[in-house]
């Protein structure tokens, strides 16, 4: 679904089998998008949000993910030797047509690849898009300090992990532990990342939105596009 | 010197800085228990795994 639309709820059901064979083939998709293919992540996201009631629409998507990785069966992840990790976190605000919530996504790459990254849809509406990025970060802030001891177990040590972020105010909030009534709403446990920061184990950075890993995660994109965040997050074609 | 082990039900991978650390923790496992040697993993858990020692490179894929 490299231009993939975005699916709704709404549409002409599946009928009998064809329910079962959606239902396996999503399941299929999902053991994909969670071992070496992150750059289905969004599509298999927006698929799995429908088992219940699938639509022939969905079932059409789908197919055409099936289309597209047969076109692209030969990629994998490609780890460089640099050991550095770099948490890039991003959001697609109210990307949600049935319930016009945001669309968190992360991305963790070492030596040049993926080792961790999540496309989920946010579990409460956000009311600003700089309040569904906050989210997103502080969804990825968790992975980030569960990496980080991963880390320092396997080597010894731990570098503040760098957290590349394109919104100005997320990054504002972060940084900045005064409240300020227009972010009273915001949840205190997504707080947690500004204490991270303040304690200096996260290190939240600006960066262009052209130079995110994460746009893949989040929302249909473009071929060209689609294509950049692939080669970012190490996805290369391999050969046995 | 760290050797990492790694178990999923009967597959094992160990993992070391050196060799000589990766053979004397695979002795230690063979012999107390019934296993095959395998060599360098190219395939485990329906992952296959690609090393090129030159450019130092590792590739994970799921391609059948």
């Amino acid at each position: 679904m490299g231009v993939g639309a975005r699916l709704t709820k709404d549409g002409p059901p599946l009928m009998g089998a064809l329910i079962k064979t959606y239902q396996e083939l999503v399941g299929s998709l999902l053991y994909l998008a969670t071992g070496t293919r992150p750059d289905i992540s969004f599509a298999v996201g927006q698929l799995t949000r429908h088992v219940s009631a699938p639509t022939m629409e969905h079932l059409a998507a789908a197919k055409t993910v099936l289309r597209y990785l047969k076109g692209t069966a030969s990629l994998g992840l490609t780890y460089g030797s640099a050991a550095k990790m770099i948490g890039y976190s991003d959001a697609d605000y109210a990307g949600d047509l049935d319930t016009r919530r945001s669309t968190t996504g992360y991305v963790f790459t070492f030596n040049g690849a993926a080792v961790s990254w999540t496309s989920k849809r946010q579990p409460s509406v956000a009311h600003s898009t700089t309040e569904s990025e906050y989210i997103a970060a502080a969804t990825a802030a968790k992975e980030a300090v569960w990496l980080s001891l991963l880390i320092k177990d396997l080597t010894g040590t731990a570098a503040p992990m760098r957290m590349p972020c394109d919104n100005q105010s997320a990054l504002a909030i972060m940084h900045n532990p005064v409240s300020s009534p227009k972010k009273k709403h915001i949840d205190i446990a997504y707080h947690f990342v500004r204490e991270k920061v303040a304690d200096k184990q996260l290190l939240p950075e600006h960066v262009p939105t052209g130079e995110m890993a994460t746009d893949i995660l989040e929302k249909p994109l473009p071929v060209p596009a689609y294509t950049t965040c692939r080669t970012a997050m190490g996805l290369v074609a391999y050969t046995l | 010197m760290l050797v990492f082990i790694l178990i999923y039900v009967a597959n094992v991978l160990v993992e070391a800085a050196t060799n000589a650390a990766a053979e004397s923790a695979k002795a230690a496992i063979t012999a107390v228990f019934k296993s095959r040697e395998m060599g360098e993993p190219s395939f485990f858990l329906g992952l296959h795994i690609v090393r090129d020692t030159s450019k130092g490179t590792l590739q994970v894929g799921q391609h059948q």
